[in-house]
């Protein structure tokens, strides 16, 4: 019997991570099943659990269960013992991603050497089977679980990261859908980064191929370069740290910032046709001006050929793009029909995908049917809830929709979130019952609402302000709500015309500006 | 077909409409298979695109605003998604979506200033400065492609073009034609004044008033009662496209 180790998840059912932890990939429609029984969070012993999400992070794998009573479970990749295996247990069924677990005496993972009560003496450590099995590609899971287990993340402490980078990387590696970089429950960045935001995150991502041992230099070489840094000053950082990654390469750039002997083009190989900004002409290559004036012209007809290779292949690329519209629109015709009459489950699987890989390239969804959304923006709904709730208590309950694009990217750092991603991740909130909901002001700004948030408190804060001692009492202008109720101005704005449409302000609208005064009106009456 | 009486003549029918059925899905089937190959080999020609042209689409602005045309014209959104295709293999999402805080850090910090409408010119300037000198350098396309798609966030993110300039709107509220009126007789010296404006556009005073209340409401224009008796509306948008004569441009 196996008990899966507790998992503690936030109210938007997202797993709560440990310090350092970082998310590699999640896969849904999960099956765990177990070599005779286990249990996930208290639940009955069943020889498997269905249905629910499965993340591998770098310390563990975490099941969640998808219907509402939230069960969780985790292994820890430090109890699995062995290799991991993909493969079938018989002819007929799916391959399956095969672990051994360590268990101790009462079926918990062991991940170190077993506590021993004095009493007593150590118990057997029992092996079990543990079948992984799920909606996605399982042969990426088990490189990266392998990836996870050799670098053993739950040993160091957590990564100090890169020192100050002022260019984000972008992730070259197509990832994976519903692949999200580590924030830990508390919103933070894990791991340092610079101005920009260069987590750790990115430099141990799951693109960590190209960084890894077997890469060629070339494609190091171009990330450097893409960087700003010369060809020559890049390949000599690479020659000295041994081409084993980008960090190291880095880090050594930056400590002979200084030396200007290293832009010298290395002995046999052609300057670099590259415009980057930091080569400067080394004394070695090309005497005097005209050397100078030279290898100018070589550069401009080196970027020139570029460019016109690079506009041909841009217009080969886009008549495809064009193909491929067409045959979009043709198909959305055909789906609109067949929405019509009753197509079967099985088409429509295969279509949903195709819609799916059509919004991917940018070309409008062709059908509104309701989806639950793709898997991606689910998970993005549930980490954006979790990061936005304590932020909204402190802004009062309400923060415009500006503000959480750029507090949320910002917290994310790398692999950005994009507005209308952020837009469909916060029209899935109802879904996942956040506590949170989109609203919309007739002056069209769109804010993001608590549900602790009410309008009535409103109206009483602003009519406590309004009052006075006696007679009219102070004059509100939106600087002073601002202030006081500590919103931005665009939010108390809208307070201000809320409280008015509720009859507790009037407005005077004069040289001096809008200001509002006690509705006292109401009182004369 | 011949329409047979009788049970048979049913059972015939019915047969041969659940045929017809059948080839209808196999046709449908086939349209998608075909669909699919088409998609496999764009993206295909795609991956080899970025793989050769990567650096080129990220460093040089022009470039890209060509690559930005060319998706416009053929429908397709390149900056719909990070998790998109365009944005995984030519890596410029995080670029986009990056300049996209910038910009809005930028309206944030110079609303008090100019009301919340900022010259196109200027905003490229502060939002190179806060990039610092290392970072990809920016053109104003690449900031009217941020700028677009910073309108799904509401608030009003629009550009607005009055006379020769374009500016950017970061605050909800519209400019109307007159208003416009009134900003592009000031785009000259960056202050206009009643008489020479009436004189000019040929409103009667009450109209002048209306638009330029409006306009001083919104806080894009400034009263300046100058000691010569006179009183003058300077709009702050407009005037960081003046430079004095002996200042260097583009500071």
């Amino acid at each position: 019997m196996l008990v899966l180790d507790k998992v503690f998840l936030t109210t938007s059912g997202r797993p709560v991570l440990l310090p350092g932890e970082l998310e590699r990939l999640l896969v849904d429609k999960a099956l765990v099943q177990f070599q005779s029984e286990g249990t996930a969070g208290g639940s009955e012993a069943t020889d498997r659990l269905e249905g629910g999400v499965l993340a591998l992070t770098s310390h563990r794998i975490i099941w969640t269960s998808a219907d509402s009573n939230s069960k969780a479970g985790s292994i820890p990749l430090a109890s699995v013992a062995g290799d991991v295996e993909l493969k079938a247990s018989n002819v007929i069924s799916h391959r399956k991603l095969r672990l051994h677990v360590r268990t101790d005496g009462q079926g918990r993972p062991l991940a170190g050497p077993e506590a021993v009560p004095p009493w007593g003496r150590p118990s057997e450590p029992t092996i079990q089977l543990v079948k992984l099995h799920g909606n996605g590609d399982l042969q990426r899971f088990l490189e990266l679980i392998q990836v996870a287990l050799a670098k053993k993340a739950w040993l160091a402490n957590p990564p100090a990261g890169p020192s100050v980078l002022s260019h984000p990387v972008a992730d070259v590696s197509p990832a994976q859908s519903g692949e999200l970089p580590g924030i830990n429950w508390m919103g933070q960045r894990t791991g340092s980064g610079g101005p920009l935001g260069m987590g750790a995150a990115s430099w141990s991502s799951p693109g960590t191929s190209q960084a890894g041992p077997a890469a060629a230099p070339p494609h190091l070489l171009s990330q450097l370069t893409a960087m700003g840094y010369g060809t020559s000053r890049a390949t000599r950082a690479l020659q000295a740290t041994g081409t084993s990654g980008v960090e190291d390469a880095l880090l050594w750039l930056m400590d002979h910032e200084d030396d200007a002997t290293l832009d010298a083009p290395l002995p046999g190989v052609r300057p670099a046709a590259s415009p980057a900004p930091a080569t400067r002409p080394g004394p070695r290559a090309g005497a005097g001006v005209a050397g100078i004036l030279r290898r100018e012209e070589q550069l401009a007809a080196a970027a020139d050929r570029n460019m016109d290779e690079a506009f041909r292949d841009l217009h080969g690329l886009m008549t495809l793009a064009q193909e491929m519209v067409t045959l979009a629109e043709r198909f959305r015709v055909s789906l609109a029909e067949k929405g019509r009459q009753e197509g079967d489950a099985g088409e429509e699987a295969g279509e949903a995908a195709m819609a799916a890989e059509l919004a991917s390239l940018g070309i409008a969804s062709p059908v509104t049917k309701d989806m639950a959304g793709a898997q991606f923006h689910q998970q993005l709904s549930r980490q954006l809830a979790d990061f936005l709730r304590p932020r909204l208590e402190r802004s009062g309950g309400l923060m415009p929709m500006p503000d959480v694009y750029c507090l949320f990217n910002r917290a994310r750092g790398t692999e950005l979130v994009s507005p209308d991603d952020l837009l469909q991740a916060v029209k899935l909130f109802a879904s996942i019952h956040a506590g949170l909901a989109l609203r919309t002001f007739s002056s069209g700004v769109l804010v993001i609402q608590s549900s602790s948030h009410s309008d009535q408190q409103v109206c009483e804060r602003v009519r406590g302000m309004v009052q006075g001692k006696e007679g009219l009492g102070p004059a509100l202008s939106a600087s002073d709500v601002a202030q006081a109720l500590q919103v931005p101005l665009a939010i108390a704005q809208e307070h201000l015309l809320l409280a008015e449409g509720a009859g507790v302000l009037c407005r005077d609208d004069g040289p001096e500006g809008l200001r509002f005064f006690k509705n006292f009106f109401v009182e004369a009456c | 077909m011949r329409r047979r009486p009788g049970i048979s003549g049913l059972q015939h029918g019915t047969a041969a409409r659940v045929h017809y059925k059948n080839l209808g899905d196999h046709v449908q089937q086939v349209k998608l298979e075909h669909m699919r190959s088409q998609l496999e080999i764009f993206r295909k020609s795609l991956e080899e695109f970025a793989l050769k042209h990567r650096d080129g689409v990220r460093q040089d602005p022009e470039f890209r605003a060509k690559f930005h045309a060319m998706c416009a014209n053929v429908g397709v959104d390149p900056l719909a998604s990070n998790k998109g295709v365009w944005a995984q293999l030519l890596g410029f999402g995080d670029f986009y979506y990056e300049l996209g805080v910038q910009i809005v850090e930028a309206c944030l910090a110079t609303r008090a200033y100019n009301g919340g409408l900022m010259d196109l010119p200027a905003l490229r300037r502060y939002v190179q400065r806060r990039r610092g000198s290392l970072a990809d350098p920016i053109s104003e396309d690449d900031i009217l492609r941020a700028i677009g798609k910073l309108k799904a966030l509401g608030s009003g993110f629009a550009v607005e073009r009055i006379g020769k300039q374009a500016l950017v709107r970061s605050v909800p509220g519209e400019l109307n034609t007159d208003k416009n009126k009134l900003l592009e007789l000031g785009q000259a010296t960056g202050y206009i004044s009643e008489q020479e404006t009436r004189h000019k556009a040929g409103w009667t005073e009450r109209r002048f008033d209306e638009n330029i209340q409006a306009l001083l409401r919104e806080g894009l224009a400034m009263v300046d009662d100058s000691p010569g008796g006179g009183r003058l509306f300077w709009f702050p948008c407009l005037s960081s496209q003046l430079a004095a004569p002996n200042q260097p441009a583009g500071s």
